[in-house]
């Protein structure tokens, strides 16, 4: 070990050695492939002065707060846009004229009452059936 | 005033949270109360031109924030705020010593509670001897005394790991 060194270990281990010589040691003792002890203290000494951890700003905590609060406000206005919008296109479907509601109302009534009617020619077929059945089944009765 | 926030807190809060583990010993307890009053700095950064030494100052802060979570945890053991001398290292303690490779932890976790916290100031975060005493509070003659006794004791512990041979 170099003379310097052993000068500012004893001078660490009195107590006397300043901030710049204790760096020096460190500095010294994690480039050199010695393993005595000191060596390895210094070393450690080394490794616990490099733990480190990530923080968030209480800043951009606050700036991340005032962002969602605009958010949800914007949000907030934008589904009152389209609700009202929606509301607005309803209001076009409206008939504002008694004639050309009236007329409006008579087709479409015209066109449920045909629909009915083609399910009436059909019962009426129905009808045919039911009699010819019990025509065939007051026959059968008469051979008996 | 973000800036004096940013400029001088910001590259001490690893320091800040390394004095904090050294107290609590948990990381996530550390990372946890560092968090918390790195937001109390936050909120008082325009009050941060008046302090002097603005490192000490927060040193302090979390050494205080510290030892207020551990009244109202309860949750980790803590060195105790002592200033007592007891030694208790003992042959049985440095045989495990010599297994381990947190040999030094175990060599701390056996020196009074004011000598470890030194320790940590001084050669893990740098301090002065004035930060230090403005830190804990002591003059600064008790602060080079307390050092020296630490590490007094950590080279007779080193000393005695070697003589058995097993310090690797």
């Amino acid at each position: 070990m170099e003379s310097r060194i052993k000068d500012l270990l004893k001078k660490y281990w009195d107590g006397t050695s300043t901030l710049g010589e204790e760096k020096k040691l460190r500095q010294y003792f994690s480039d050199t492939k010695n393993l005595s002890p000191e060596s390895k203290y210094f070393q450690r000494i080394e490794e616990k002065r490099e733990v480190e951890m990530k923080f968030s700003h209480p800043g951009k905590n606050q700036k991340r707060t005032w962002m969602s609060l605009a958010a949800s406000i914007s949000i907030g206005i934008l589904v009152a846009f389209i609700a009202l919008n929606d509301a607005r296109n309803q209001d076009q479907f409206t008939i504002e004229d008694p004639k050309e509601a009236y007329e409006l109302t008579k087709q479409a009534l015209l066109m449920i009452g045909s629909t009915i009617n083609e399910g009436g020619n059909y019962s009426k077929e129905l009808n045919k059936i039911n009699k010819a059945k019990t025509v065939i089944s007051e026959s059968k009765k008469s051979n008996k | 005033m973000s800036k004096l926030y940013n400029d001088q807190i910001i590259p001490i809060s690893n320091k800040m949270y390394r004095y904090a583990l050294s107290i609590l010993k948990d990381e996530q307890s550390s990372y946890d109360v560092t968090q918390e009053c790195l937001t109390k700095i936050w909120e008082r950064k325009n009050k941060l031109s008046d302090i002097q030494n603005i490192e000490a100052w927060a040193m302090r802060i979390i050494r205080n924030q510290c030892f207020d979570w551990v009244k109202t945890s309860n949750k980790v053991e803590v060195l105790p705020e002592t200033h007592d001398e007891q030694e208790t290292v003992n042959a049985d303690h440095e045989l495990l010593l010599a297994d381990s490779k947190k040999w030094l932890e175990l060599i701390l976790d056996n020196i009074p509670g004011i000598q470890k916290e030194i320790f940590h100031l001084r050669e893990i975060e740098g301090l002065s001897y004035h930060e230090i005493s403005e830190v804990l509070t002591i003059n600064i003659n008790e602060v080079k005394v307390y050092l020296h006794r630490a590490r007094t004791k950590i080279r007779a512990s080193m000393t005695k790991i070697d003589t058995y041979g097993i310090a690797n």
